[in-house]
């Protein structure tokens, strides 16, 4: 009984390590790789809408499931500002500037991608 | 009192107990709307220990249902993330109570880095792009914690067979 113990417990500290070796090497892939991007691809529902280049301050709108969604530009980062959904996690995400990074408003199935 | 009436209340009382944890963290959105952290999972894995398995999914899907409609987002896609990451969690956990490999705190690790991935696969569906998966390494790290966490509480409450006082 009590080596079943210890096994379960090795077993358990076995998975944890490799969960967390697994996330915190992609977490660093993702900061050495990462580089300044150049431009937004914005998609509703898959299907980009519109490609903006960040090197120009701008703020437009777009038009979104429940609501249009008031889109920033501003010294090379992008972010959405208003935007009619429920939780407004797309405008707590804030600014971001780095290629990969995102922001998705699910309710209105709007998301923001840059690209380097 | 009837044995299986007896039975059925202790299985509501679980089922309060999982809504009330299910609704209070969907107040803690992590990155991607619809994301959860998984708490109500730690009820749900000790019925799997303690209880019948169907009595267990009952919990597990009649909660879903219930805070979707308590919060008035049934059907949308939020609901559809948690019923995605619910589902895949419940089957992960039925199959490692079965096989008992980890211990409840490898479980529930599991289950809560599946609940995530369930919600991803979900996101990316609704979304129609698979950038979302950026997300991942981060809600795994959080899903860890909480998973460990809630492994705990179901380590805790087996130890003190406290549904044996209730049930028999």
């Amino acid at each position: 009984m009590k080596v079943k113990i210890s096994m379960k417990k090795r077993n358990d500290l076995i998975l944890i390590g490799v969960i967390l070796v697994i996330s915190l090497v992609s977490l660093l892939v993702f900061f050495l790789t990462r580089s300044n991007g150049k431009k937004a691809i914005i998609y509703y529902d898959g299907e980009v809408i519109k490609e903006v280049n960040l090197n120009k301050d701008q703020e437009f709108e777009v038009e979104g499931l429940i609501s249009n969604v008031l889109i920033s530009i501003k010294d090379g980062r992008i972010a959405i500002i208003e935007s009619g959904c429920s939780n407004k996690i797309c405008i707590n995400t804030g600014y971001i500037e780095y290629s990969n990074e995102n922001i998705v408003c699910l309710p209105n199935k709007i998301s923001i991608v840059i690209e380097g | 009192m009837n044995k299986s009436l007896k039975r059925w209340i202790v299985v509501a009382m679980m089922m309060a107990i999982a809504i009330v944890l299910s609704y209070l963290e969907s107040f803690i959105p992590v990155f991607i709307p619809g994301v959860k952290l998984g708490l109500a999972n730690a009820i749900v894995l000790i019925m799997l220990y303690e209880f019948k398995y169907y009595e267990a999914f009952i919990v597990d899907l009649l909660r879903i249902l219930l805070v979707s409609l308590i919060r008035g987002t049934f059907l949308e896609p939020s609901f559809m993330m948690s019923i995605s990451g619910g589902m895949l969690s419940f089957l992960v956990m039925f199959i490692f109570t079965r096989f008992k490999f980890f211990s409840p705190i490898g479980v529930s690790v599991l289950s809560s880095i599946f609940h995530s991935i369930g919600q991803i696969l979900m996101a990316i569906v609704i979304l129609g792009t698979d950038k979302v998966i950026y997300y991942l390494p981060f809600i795994g790290l959080l899903s860890l914690l909480t998973g460990i966490l809630s492994g705990l509480v179901v380590r805790t409450y087996l130890k003190r067979s406290i549904t044996n006082r209730f049930i028999n």
